[in-house]
């Protein structure tokens, strides 16, 4: 079966496309540093970091749907924390939406900045790895001295996804062939644990049977790989550019 | 015509050489842990270069046989592989002249690009990063699939995974490729191309299968397996071609055999 839906865009060939894996990882890294990093009660300047990801989205031909629908998926944890961090904070505080002022709740204020924050990192990360493929980004953490271990885990784990999608898929293409009807939350709820408990053991089977596999092409335990990129006069003025941005909205908003 | 002692001493090499023992079981017998018995008392010797078919009913054990022949079954009886015994000291040599082929293409592509997947064997052989490449895109070419190369192995079809499976044990050069099912859930034509693939290669080939037409198009030596015990070996026409042996366990004889006739 095709899944395309979590690595979709990543084998495009656009110019962002093309941009070295570590270059990208490293932006994105500065970029969420940055946006961390800025004032808490700030929310109108945060705004202006937006043109970042905007940019990239637009070059590498990423539909903002699917940004949104990734924002959207990580959103509840987020907000719950926002909502949680917003009660610490009930005093009233200036806010200049350009030539106008306005007189907002610091606690306000403080959920705003958590949300715009997770927003510009969430379409940072996500800008990441929707113009990179997850190959690339292994290699990229590789170079930047990621333990080798910690690499292979995260390639197997990519790949174990697609599979238990499989896996998954299967067992509720077979599930809704035979369900004719609601059966009750208590039959429904049992019957669904019973799945879930099969999938899990599906996935021990599958994670024998790659063992068995990885060991008969010679896997002793030590992780070998190859990396032969070099970085390009392109990746460095890509990462000229993001750096100039940081700096400049960083010395124009504060 | 007469032969001089040279020329016979040659002819004699060449024999031996061709007859060299490549995989050889000898009173091989395994339980699973339920006390089941998957294979019992298997006396097996298969020469190099031969392509050895192991047909049979599900449940025959044929799968089995194959993790005893790739040294993954812990039993009495050592399986030997091109002369050398399953110690720690010859399983990485071993690893190296046996490359193992498993039913499912996804359980032999674990990497998340397909080139990443072809480099994983060579580089655990410990080839300089030009040998593995070279080898890596020479086993993609030959399984037609060098233009793939980048290629996440979920965005593969079924036949193409099957290829890609095999280019990454071609890659490693192994001597002797085991392989279960190989056919299994491929439409005629990548069947057809995966046969002409196999009829291309040049090593010791051991299928384990119970699609008879397939195995008939690919192996001139056949073991017939039942209940985990080896019940014939012999060339393809004396067991696939006997329709009283071949119904006795649960196989036809296959439609080119009847068509021969």
């Amino acid at each position: 079966m095709h899944h395309n839906y979590i690595d979709r865009y990543s084998d495009g060939d656009t110019i962002i496309h093309s941009i070295d894996a570590r270059v990208k990882i490293l932006s994105t890294l500065l970029f969420t540093v940055v946006v961390v990093g800025l004032p808490r009660y700030s929310i109108v300047p945060l705004i202006w970091f937006m043109i970042g990801p905007f940019t990239i989205f637009t070059l590498a031909k990423i539909p903002f749907k699917f940004v949104l629908r990734r924002i959207l998926i990580a959103s509840p944890f987020i907000i719950t924390l926002a909502v949680c961090y917003s009660f610490i904070d009930s005093d009233t505080r200036q806010v200049n939406f350009g030539p106008w002022q306005m007189q907002i709740k610091g606690s306000i204020l403080i959920c705003a900045n958590i949300i715009i924050k997770f927003i510009l990192t969430m379409s940072a990360l996500t800008a990441l790895t929707a113009t990179t493929p997850f190959s690339s980004l292994l290699y990229g953490l590789e170079k930047m001295y990621v333990p080798r271990l910690l690499i292979l885990q995260l390639a197997v784990l990519y790949r174990y996804i697609f599979l238990l999608i499989d896996v998954s898929g299967r067992y509720l293409r077979s599930y809704s062939a035979r369900s004719l009807r609601y059966l009750g939350f208590r039959r429904e709820a049992t019957i669904r644990s019973a799945m879930i408990g099969s999938i899990l053991i599906s996935s021990l089977d599958i994670s024998e049977r790659v063992n068995l596999a990885m060991i008969a092409r010679g896997f002793d335990g030590k992780i070998r790989t190859l990396s032969q990129e070099k970085i390009r006069g392109k990746d460095l003025l890509f990462a000229t550019i993001v750096c100039v941005y940081l700096v400049v909205l960083k010395a124009i908003l504060w | 015509m007469r032969i001089s002692s040279c020329a016979k001493s040659n002819i004699m090499v060449i024999i031996t050489a061709m007859t060299k023992i490549a995989v050889k079981i000898k009173d091989f017998s395994f339980k699973y842990p339920d006390a089941t018995v998957a294979l019992e008392n298997i006396n097996l010797d298969i020469a190099h270069k031969e392509r050895v078919g192991i047909v049979g009913p599900n449940g025959a054990g044929k799968s089995t046989l194959l993790l005893a022949i790739g040294n993954f079954l812990k039993s009495q009886a050592p399986v030997e592989i091109d002369g050398m015994l399953s110690t720690k000291d010859n399983i990485k040599k071993i690893r190296q002249k046996l490359g193992v082929l498993f039913q499912n293409p996804n359980d032999q592509l674990f990497m998340p690009r397909l080139f990443d997947d072809v480099t994983f064997g060579p580089l655990n052989m410990g080839l300089s990063k030009e040998e593995v490449i070279l080898r890596s895109k020479e086993a993609l070419r030959s399984v037609g699939l060098l233009d793939k190369k980048d290629k996440q192995p979920h965005h593969l079809s079924a036949g193409e995974k099957r290829a890609a499976a095999i280019a990454t044990v071609l890659a490693m050069k192994p001597e002797i490729i085991t392989m279960d099912e190989p056919d299994s859930s491929l439409d005629p034509r990548s069947q057809n191309k995966l046969i002409e693939l196999l009829n291309q290669m040049s090593q010791t080939l051991i299928i384990a299968t119970c699609n008879v037409n397939f195995i008939a198009r690919v192996c001139n030596k056949i073991v017939l397996m039942d209940s985990g015990k080896i019940i014939a070996i012999g060339n393809r026409k004396e067991i696939l071609g006997n329709q009283e042996l071949m119904n006795k366990h649960g196989l036809e004889v296959p439609a080119q055999l009847i068509s021969d006739d």
